[in-house]
């Protein structure tokens, strides 16, 4: 592709300040805790849309396109994280589950932490599918909107779901013996 | 963590906490399904995805961020568009469109293999016409026979007709020789 110094400038710009926003938007979203170096990805897709620009310049960008190349890098390199070998250090645990322990609780805190979100899956469990859905997407932050847009339900739908199953939770946990903060 | 206010567990955060750290157990996520279903399109696989995003926080991670990510998408399509001085394109449009699919050479070649197979289908179905021709013909003499056939029927059908006729006739007859019993009578 031909393009005169001045366009060329503008679209590294472009890219550049696209991958800024990618970089934040990996950070903000904790990307970063699956070992994913952000600037590693927004250098690589810098990298991918240019070459698309050099391909076909005539070519529309769309929105899935872009957003195809980001999401392709970044499961690419949490393949690659997960794939690398970990250099054992000698203080490391062999239990993969201790990788999950928050490391500014105390170790009484951290076993009871793993005994009791045990216990609330095992609660959870005992939902009706429907119900489940919408209370594990809400435990795992996603508003009424997005859980009534990502099961294919009105919001009052997923509303009435989530009511429902917090409800059943909340008995569950009761009789198992937690009595915990769920809203 | 029995953390949050007056040391009850915060179940939310518990839950959201030991997904993410179990998150290596899952398999990652199909790119085209996690655009699919950041786009709130559904379907099997899908909501196989939805099942993974509720159980597991990298997951849920990875759909929060494909969701986060159309916006400045779309932002860089049309900036690209502008300084490419481009007709706008539908950056929102939820179809799957790789930039370097659709050139003009490749629409010429849709084109000419259209008119080929437009061409070979005619041929095929004219090659067909004639290879049946000769049963066709058959076929009308069959139709004349059984045209006569059912016009003999129609004339036997009107000789009786008029058979009945005479023999109705001939009951009148019957009727002279009542009378002549009776004369005879």
């Amino acid at each position: 592709m031909s393009l005169d110094p001045a366009l060329r400038t503008r679209l590294h710009r472009l890219l550049a300040d696209y991958g800024a926003k990618v970089r934040s938007l990996i950070d903000g979203h904790g990307l970063g805790q699956y070992g994913i170096d952000p600037a590693d990805i927004e250098q690589e897709v810098r990298i991918r849309l240019w070459k698309a620009l050099e391909r076909d310049r005539n070519a529309a960008f769309h929105t899935s396109f872009i957003q195809r190349v980001v999401l392709t890098v970044v499961i690419d390199a949490i393949r690659a994280a997960n794939a690398r070998p970990v250099e054992a250090l000698p203080e490391a645990a062999d239990d993969a589950g201790t990788a999950f322990i928050d490391p500014t609780a105390g170790p009484e805190q951290n076993a009871s932490g793993i005994n009791d979100f045990d216990r609330i899956v095992g609660c959870m469990a005992e939902l009706p599918e429907r119900r489940r859905k919408a209370v594990a997407l809400h435990l795992q932050g996603f508003s009424l909107r997005e859980i009534g847009q990502l099961s294919g339900t009105s919001e009052e739908a997923a509303r009435k779901l989530l009511d429902r199953g917090l409800q059943s939770l909340r008995e569950s946990l009761a009789v198992s013996g937690i009595v915990g903060d769920i809203e | 963590m029995n953390n949050s206010k007056f040391g009850k567990p915060d179940v939310a955060n518990l839950y959201r906490r030991f997904t993410r750290s179990r998150a290596a157990a899952a398999p990652l996520p199909e790119v085209d399904v996690l655009l699919a279903l950041a786009d709130g399109q559904h379907s099997e696989e899908t909501d196989r995805l939805l099942a993974d995003v509720a159980r597991s926080g990298m997951h849920a991670d990875l759909l929060r961020f494909a969701r986060a990510l159309a916006p400045e998408s779309a932002r860089l399509g049309a900036q690209l568009d502008r300084a490419l001085e481009r007709p706008a394109a539908d950056h929102a449009r939820r179809v799957r469109h790789a930039p370097h699919a659709p050139s003009a050479k490749r629409g010429w070649l849709r084109v000419a293999a259209s008119v080929a197979a437009g061409l070979i289908v005619a041929v095929a179905v004219w090659s067909v016409q004639r290879t049946h021709l000769p049963a066709a013909s058959t076929a009308a003499v069959a139709t004349a026979n059984s045209d006569r056939i059912f016009a003999s029927v129609d004339d036997r059908g009107s000789a009786n007709a008029s058979g009945s006729d005479r023999i109705f006739h001939t009951d009148f007859k019957s009727d002279v020789i009542f009378r002549g019993k009776f004369n005879g009578g």
